[in-house]
């Protein structure tokens, strides 16, 4: 095994581990706030390493780029969805649900 | 299709090209609808003649041919469905023209010219994924065209045949996909070369039957026709009764027919005549129990969906002519039925089996109409429907299968006792004229016209019948 | 096949049946719509693993996308009167056929012969002659272009119908509520972006996956969120709309019949000209293909509204 491969390895891992975290967190978590909070740290940071793991071993550059882009995409859509969400959230209940996920 | 006139195609794009101009120009719909009407009546003129003349007219779209392009092929039955939907259609089409104007006519005739386009293209077609195109765009028309007047109950049962109308679609779909992963090919033709008997095959023609008679209508799968009968506006049940709901059958009976000859006839056969012999005692007993004349004319559409089942199990050129009979006939008289109940409904204001008491007199054409018609649905010697009964009837006999005869005479009996009624009250004398409202003189001389069909029909079966032998099988 | 590929294909080939089975069990309305916006997703995966890249960008947008956009709009409209459940017995029955269907359909199928390419040799053996040189817009727009002329009057003809059913007071501009700051600030990156990918896929169409299908809908679903935020209100029926719903198909219909007039058979483009007038179509297609989706949105979703209201009126 290379270092290459090495590090490939270790970066997936590492994004595997945040969107593990990420679902565990959106099943757990008390309220809309907290989920949306574990929600995005799978779309930031797993995607983010498994994207990074993908772009050590890929084979052009044009791929690291479309990579980058996909990543940006993400990025994008999910800060703007939990945007919404949360305002809606916050629109239609004001509390939060002391009885946890359901 | 070198040297001659491509009025097969024309037969497709005119109305088309109109339904198109039309929605542009909403304002304009009617002049653009009576030139598309005339243009396509030509053509589909054109068409029969060089079909009675020179046999089956083909033409490949793209000029590609089969198996990688779709091939239009007018042949006997195809030219005979063209002149039905060519007769058929523009005359019920009349009373929107009549009507001059209106959202609701233009509405309706944007739609019927779109429905016109893709039943001529049913007829036409000989590739069976665009069999399942072109029965795509008859659903959707169908559907728009019984919501026209955006009336609720309307809406409830455009909504319920869409969606059983979309089941039906998937299933033959379902079976073009296996047909063509067998065989390579969606032609119809070297579909009929190539298709063995397997079990790719037989799913494929039982998906396919399925989806078809659950589009027709076939008893038992007629839930979603009284609704969409008797909620739609009676020109648009006119049309669905008349022509739409012929056009499953059409495909259905290319796929006996060409691709899969070797069924018919056979054990699958028997059962789509048995439930179509049922379609036709079911149909009559409620069309007998019903109290209004709409759904009178639902349910006899039923039984005589079911009438066109007889010919799979008997599968001879004799039964095919009483089958392709009961089409056309039925078609005429149907509409003209239900055109006549429009008339009757607005000048009375509902249409109850009793509203059309006394009528007589005062609307004697409606009346004459309602008689000529109702006598080619009862069967009676010389309108159409006795033509085609009497032909079903015979090449039962011919084949020893007498049962299906009896079957054929029965219902002959049953229609009888629900078209009588209708015709009773409106004869029975009457002291006092009722009271009537303005109706429409359009759907009146429109329904006359269309019984006149239906009778003329008893009168040139020979020349028809020639037509239909230039299909050259069975 | 690798054991990650096995492994993706297990997951993709579990999940579907899976996801179906939790989009007709789901306790309501929304969350079936949910899991059915996940099941195209999912689906769309699954196409593009098998490698049909044009099934799986429709799915992607129009399956999944559009069509999830509508039914999420249409739900407070629906939500009261759905959801009676019907008995054991019945469920039972319905279900006991579907299963005994696909059982056989999936035995039919496996022992359909391998060899099958269908007509995919011929169809390469000619699209040099044909308008495009991605098979698949060849076989759209060229040797089945007959089917896809009678394929957009379908839908042009649902979009009348759908047009007939909808409250007319929904028609002229309703605004729904005011848009967020940073979704506003999301369509203003939206809706270039799109234009510029549905005019990337329409140009590479003619030689890779792509063409008007999946750019219409990629324009349509920018219509749809402009129209959903309330950025912009319900179209009107002005003669420009109207001239955008028809022009996809009058172009088709007018390549059909022209050749009809010197002669030739419909649709028979005139070969050195096939690629231009071919790519001429996709783009009118496009424009069409938008328009006629964002017409099956009424408009902006209604204001808290009470849904029996909703519910009543026709």
């Amino acid at each position: 095994m290379t270092l290459q491969e090495l590090a490939a390895a270790a970066l997936l891992f590492a994004g595997a581990f945040f969107f593990l975290a990420g679902a565990i967190g959106l099943l757990r978590f008390p309220d809309p706030c907290t989920r949306i909070h574990a929600l995005t740290k799978a779309d930031n940071l797993g995607l983010g390493f498994v994207v990074l793991g993908l772009a050590v071993e890929a084979p052009s550059v044009v791929l690291v780029a479309k990579l980058g882009v996909i990543w940006v995409l993400v990025l994008v859509s999910s800060s703007l969805s939990s945007q919404l969400i949360m305002g809606r959230a916050q629109a239609r209940a004001p509390r939060t649900d002391p009885r946890g996920p359901t | 299709m070198s040297g001659t006139t491509p009025w097969i195609s024309w037969t497709i794009l005119a109305p088309l090209a109109g339904a198109t101009l039309s929605v542009l120009v909403a304002r304009r719909a009617v002049p653009i609808a009576v030139i598309a009407s005339a243009a396509t009546i030509v053509s589909v003129a054109a068409t029969v003649g060089q079909v009675a003349s020179a046999g089956a007219v083909s033409s490949a779209a793209g000029a590609w041919g089969a198996p990688l392009g779709i091939t239009l092929r007018a042949d006997g039955f195809g030219a005979l469905m063209l002149a039905t939907f060519g007769v058929v259609g523009p005359l019920v089409s009349l009373q929107a023209i009549g009507r001059r104007g209106g959202p609701r006519a233009r509405r309706f005739l944007v739609l019927w010219l779109f429905a016109w386009a893709s039943l001529n293209a049913l007829a036409l077609s000989a590739d069976v994924f665009n069999l399942y195109v072109t029965v795509e765009l008859v659903t959707l028309a169908a559907v728009g065209l019984i919501v026209v007047e955006r009336d609720r109950r309307a809406l409830a049962a455009g909504l319920r045949y869409l969606l059983l109308s979309l089941v039906g679609s998937l299933f033959y779909l379902m079976g073009v996909a296996l047909l063509y992963a067998a065989t390579a090919t969606l032609d119809t033709e070297l579909l009929g070369e190539r298709v063995t008997p397997e079990p790719a095959s037989w799913t494929a023609l039982a998906l396919m039957t399925a989806g078809l008679c659950l589009k027709a209508g076939l008893c038992p799968l007629h839930a979603w026709v009284p609704p969409a009968y008797t909620s739609a506006p009676p020109a648009v049940s006119a049309l669905l009764s008349g022509l739409i709901g012929k056009a499953p059958y059409v495909v259905l009976v290319r796929l006996w027919v060409e691709v899969f000859p070797g069924s018919l006839g056979g054990g699958a056969a028997r059962l789509l005549g048995a439930l179509g012999a049922l379609g036709i005692f079911w149909g009559s007993l409620l069309a007998l129990r019903a109290r209004r004349l709409k759904r009178v004319l639902a349910y006899s559409s039923v039984a005589h969906v079911g009438y066109l089942f007889l010919f799979f199990p008997l599968g001879t050129a004799g039964a095919w002519a009483g089958a392709a009979y009961v089409a056309v006939s039925h078609a005429a008289a149907s509409a003209s039925m239900f055109m006549a109940v429009e008339v009757v409904e607005r000048s009375v204001g509902h249409d109850m089996l009793d509203a059309t008491k006394g009528v007589a007199h005062r609307r004697p054409l409606t009346f004459v109409a309602l008689g000529l018609a109702g006598m080619s649905l009862m069967g009676l010697p010389p309108s159409g429907g006795f033509v085609a009964k009497w032909l079903l009837a015979r090449a039962a006999l011919e084949r020893g299968e007498w049962w299906w005869a009896a079957v054929v005479i029965a219902g002959g009996l049953l229609s009888a006792g629900y078209v009588f009624p209708i015709l009773r009250g409106a004869f029975a004398p009457q002291r006092r004229s009722p009271e009537l409202r303005r109706a429409p003189r359009h759907a009146e001389l429109v329904s006359l016209s269309l019984a006149v069909v239906a009778l003329a029909l008893g009168l040139i079966p020979l020349r028809l019948m020639a037509l239909l032998k230039l299909a050259g099988r069975s | 096949m690798s054991l990650v590929d096995w492994t993706l294909d297990g997951v993709l080939a579990a999940l579907l049946p899976l996801i179906a089975w939790g989009v007709v069990t789901a306790a309501s309305l929304d969350k079936a719509i949910m899991l059915f916006i996940v099941l195209g997703f999912v689906s769309a995966l699954a196409w593009a693993r098998l490698d049909a890249i044009d099934v799986a960008l429709v799915e992607a947008a129009v399956g999944s996308g559009l069509t999830g956009a509508l039914l999420l709009s249409a739900l407070p409209a629906i939500q009261p009167r759905l959801r009676r459940p019907s008995s054991l017995a019945r469920r039972a029955g319905v279900g006991a056929l579907l299963a005994g269907i696909t059982i056989w359909l999936g035995v039919t199928t496996l022992r359909l012969p391998a060899r099958s390419g269908g007509l995919a040799e011929l169809v390469c053996e000619n699209i040099e002659q044909s308008g495009a040189l991605h098979p698949i817009t060849a076989v759209l727009l060229d040797f089945r272009g007959y089917d896809t002329l009678i394929e957009v009057a379908v839908l042009l003809v649902a979009s009348l119908a759908v047009r007939a059913v909808q409250r007319p007071r929904l028609r002229p501009g309703r605004r729904g509520e005011p848009t967020s700051e940073p979704l506003a600030s999301f369509l203003n990156l939206l809706v270039p972006a799109s234009i510029v990918i549905a005019g990337f896929l329409v140009w590479e169409g003619s030689h890779a996956p792509g063409g008007a299908f999946q750019a219409g809908s990629i324009l349509a679903g920018c219509g749809v969120s402009l129209q959903l935020t309330g950025e912009r209100p319900a179209l009107r029926m002005t003669l420009r709309v109207r001239a955008a719903l028809v022009l996809g198909l009058a172009v088709f219909v007018a390549l059909a019949g022209a050749p009809l007039l010197r002669g030739h058979d419909l649709l028979d483009y005139p070969r050195p000209w096939a690629g231009p007038l071919v790519f001429a179509l996709e783009l009118a297609l496009t424009v069409s293909i938008a328009v006629i989706l964002v017409t099956f949105f009424p408009g902006a979703p209604d204001r808290p509204e009470p849904p029996a209201r909703a519910a009543d009126s026709p």
